[in-house]
């Protein structure tokens, strides 16, 4: 049997069906959880964030009149929830948008043998706002138009972003990669 | 162009978000530019990385917060309620021209209707204006017997 659309749970949603609501948390929680946990790197702070967003979604559900745009929608509450608990447990909300790397982690202080791990730690000390576009692009495989849609940035924005991301981790991870890396 | 710009195509590339057109200059570019080639180099090997880390567990404590949440957010949730709400909510499309029609229609009725309303106001004023101002035997003979009670 064919599986039923996200319209179609939608749809049965709206109309008050609590399965469909747990077909959709099924369907989007791995997700939103990894999303959440790598952005906000605290195992709590991500499960309040996907609770809070599951919350909109069920008491937002009417108010989403283009329901192919489902996904980015979802992923939009689950971002916006996120900085929202960044910004109560840092008190900050702004980036300077030249300067990429949080200094309170700084790379020097990590004793880390396992390549996979370090690149996973470089990518996790990036100040959230990069770290954000590159983690909906590496791992949630949005298109910068997507990923424009969900961070309410411009595409040129969201490219430059991600850029400056990237960027930033090659130059973190020089000689690991570097043309003489040995496989 | 800087190497700057190039790396930003290159990033663009591995997204495949870069025009095919730019590809040609982009190629040319990193096969004489050792940093363009590192940087293309660091982003791929970081992405097959990335790829191969497994995605967090979800916590069995999410998924009871989320059957508590269906639970009673349904049984707050009547669907009668619902249903009027659903019904205050409801959007109905409308073409353009037709709704230039009606607003220009509902203009010009309220226009005229203003019009005739005030038209009929001042000769009531005047006529009456006229009518207290005659003598009463003149009066007497044109307005009806019961003429006193109606003022």
């Amino acid at each position: 049997m064919r599986a039923a659309t996200d319209e179609m749970l939608l749809e049965r949603l709206r109309k008050g069906e609590r399965d469909a609501f747990r077909d959709l948390y099924e369907r989007y929680k791995g997700r939103l959880y990894a999303y959440c946990f790598r952005l906000l790197r605290n195992e709590q702070d991500a499960e309040d964030a996907v609770h809070d967003t599951f919350v909109k979604l069920y008491t937002g559900v009417d108010s989403l009149i283009h329901a192919g745009a489902f996904r980015m929608w979802l992923y939009r509450i689950a971002r916006n929830e996120s900085f929202m608990i960044l910004r109560r447990s840092r008190g900050r909300s702004q980036v300077d948008p030249d300067e990429c790397w949080d200094d309170s982690t700084p790379l020097q202080t990590l004793v880390e043998n396992d390549t996979a791990d370090l690149v996973r730690r470089c990518l996790g000390m990036l100040k959230t706002e990069y770290r954000d576009v590159l983690l909906l692009r590496e791992y949630e495989n949005l298109s910068y138009a997507e990923i424009a849609e969900v961070s309410g940035a411009t595409v040129d924005a969201v490219k430059a972003r991600i850029f400056k991301a990237r960027k930033a981790l090659a130059e973190r991870l020089r000689g690991l990669f570097g043309e003489r890396e040995r496989p | 162009m800087t190497c700057d710009d190039h790396q930003q195509m290159i990033s663009e590339f591995l997204d495949g978000e870069l025009a095919t057109s730019s590809e040609r200059d982009l190629f040319a570019h990193i096969s004489g530019c050792t940093s363009c080639r590192e940087f293309m180099r660091s982003s791929i090997r970081t992405r097959e990385y990335l790829a191969r880390e497994e995605a967090p567990r979800v916590p069995a404590s999410l998924d009871a917060r989320i059957t508590r949440l269906a639970g009673e957010r349904i049984a707050v949730r009547p669907r009668v309620r619902r249903r009027i709400l659903d019904l205050l909510k409801e959007r109905v499309s409308v073409p353009v021209p037709a709704l230039l029609l009606s607003s220009i229609v509902l203009a010009l009725s309220l226009a005229v209707g203003g019009f005739l309303f005030a038209t009929r106001e001042s000769g009531r004023g005047a006529t009456a204006q006229y009518i207290m101002s005659l003598p009463e035997v003149e009066v007497r003979g044109i307005l009806p017997e019961n003429h006193n009670q109606v003022h």
